[in-house]
């Protein structure tokens, strides 16, 4: 029997969903024209991915059991977004949370740091913004994570690139915003929290500031422990452990969410959004970002919010920054981060990401009406 | 009698490893020298960077994962 590698394995299954993908876009292409590739993509976004089948169906159950004056009531619309968005983001989840594991499984920190070592400049500064996004770690590994790091000779913006990209960016965010605002946007939003991960990483070493460690983060040898390698049945098993692991911690994120989602989508009066947060603000953008800073929330639970706030016409550029912000700082990695490293430091990196993250939401503003 | 090390920050995730060593320890009704490590010097200094880690006679076995007893009998 001809042996295949796992590595050659993993690109066979890489080609074929490629193939796939650029199947379905050549026959719809052949179908329809140009038309046709669009109609696709926003298919496979809006029912495909965003479930709007299912809103159709509750609202069809709805009717019929308490009649179509119920679902046109504003609290009927409003539980009827909540039952639907419920199922979708909790489907969503699991699958996602499932395929990202498995992928993540594949990048222990020691292996990314093993990677980044050996680039300099500014690939570096994309790879570790690149590797934040597949590396798994929780904020109790931060400490441990930002030593290793730093002592295996990685600079202070490659890592920073990585620490900021790392909550922000990930696969499972990039599907779930796919759903709600459609690829454009999705695409966008990672590509401009890369940016952000590379620029920020940039700015703090190239200013100095990235010197302002805690003394003990430098002192020692680097140290290589052998990470061990997986098989495919402990990958499936960990990615299996992952999502009900993940789903414990997010669910009340995500039903608070959408809970508030439904309240902003159907209860609060439009006219109170609007005056926050409404596109002819100059300060919705910045409202957004400072709002969100001291909030903590996954990025499960932040988009059922992000959606109700689309519906209800606020820019897609405070939409951004109000999601960026919440999931970017959080308190508990910034404590973390305040013993490996200075304040001087700290409140460089709080400050970077913040400013970046009101820069991305006017530049999306100015710019929405491409996405929309 | 095996060694056998904890390494965690602390954590949720950690302690309940420890946890689940013991209870699997008791199981099976094996003997061993069990230790809970949360110095933070102590596990940079060992190059670890995902924890929770499971050292077992000074050979890591298992990183940045919660084992339930079932999986920790088998690397035992």
């Amino acid at each position: 029997m001809k042996k295949i590698s796992t590595k050659s394995k993993a690109i066979i299954i890489a080609f074929s969903i490629l193939f796939s993908i650029g199947l379905a876009v050549l026959i719809a292409w052949l179908i329809a024209g140009v038309n046709g590739i669009s109609v696709l993509f926003a298919f496979v976004s809006k029912q495909l991915l965003g479930m709007k089948w299912l809103n159709d169906l509750i609202g069809l159950a709805f009717t019929g059991m308490f009649g179509a004056e119920f679902v046109q009531s504003i609290w009927g619309a409003a539980l009827q977004f909540f039952i639907y968005d419920i199922i979708k983001i909790i489907f969503l989840l699991c699958m996602l949370i499932f395929i990202v594991s498995y992928i993540q499984s594949y990048f222990p920190p020691e292996r990314t740091k093993l990677i980044l070592g050996k680039h300099k400049g500014i690939v570096a500064n994309v790879m570790g913004a690149m590797l934040g996004t597949v590396t798994p770690f929780c904020s109790c590994s931060s400490i441990p994570l930002f030593v290793g790091f730093t002592r295996a000779g990685i600079s202070s913006g490659v890592t920073f690139s990585f620490l900021i990209s790392s909550p922000l960016v990930d696969l499972g965010a990039l599907i779930l915003l796919a759903s709600v605002f459609g690829f454009p946007i999705a695409i966008s939003y990672v590509f401009v929290g890369l940016l952000l991960a590379v620029i920020g990483g940039t700015i703090i070493e190239k200013t100095g500031l990235g010197k302002n460690v805690q003394e003990f983060v430098l002192q020692g040898e680097s140290v290589n422990t052998e990470f061990l390698e997986s098989t495919r049945k402990d990958r499936l098993v960990y990615a299996r452990d992952q999502v009900w692991n993940t789903f414990k911690k997010v669910w009340l994120y995500v039903v608070v969410g959408v809970g508030v989602g439904a309240l902003i989508h159907n209860i609060v009066p439009n006219d109170w959004i609007q005056l926050v947060l409404g596109q002819d603000k100059w300060y919705s953008v910045l409202v957004a970002s400072i709002v969100g800073v001291p909030m903590y929330a996954d990025i499960f639970g932040t988009i059922p919010v992000a959606e109700a706030l689309f519906y209800n016409g606020v820019g897609v550029g405070t939409i951004l920054s109000l999601m960026m912000s919440v999931t970017a700082l959080s308190l508990p990695s910034m404590i973390m981060l305040s013993k490996a490293v200075k304040p001087k430091l700290l409140f460089a990196f709080i400050l970077i990401v913040v400013i970046g993250i009101i820069a991305i939401g006017y530049t999306f503003n100015a710019l929405g009406f491409l996405f929309v | 009698m095996s060694k056998i090390v904890v390494y965690g920050s602390g954590c949720k995730k950690c302690h309940k490893l420890y946890d689940n060593v013991l209870e699997c320890l008791k199981l099976i009704g094996a003997e061993a020298d069990v230790d809970y490590i949360n110095d933070m010097n102590v596990i940079i200094q060992k190059g670890f960077m995902s924890l929770p880690v499971l050292e077992v006679d000074e050979k890591v076995v298992s990183s940045g994962k919660l084992l339930k007893v079932k999986e920790i009998q088998i690397l035992l």
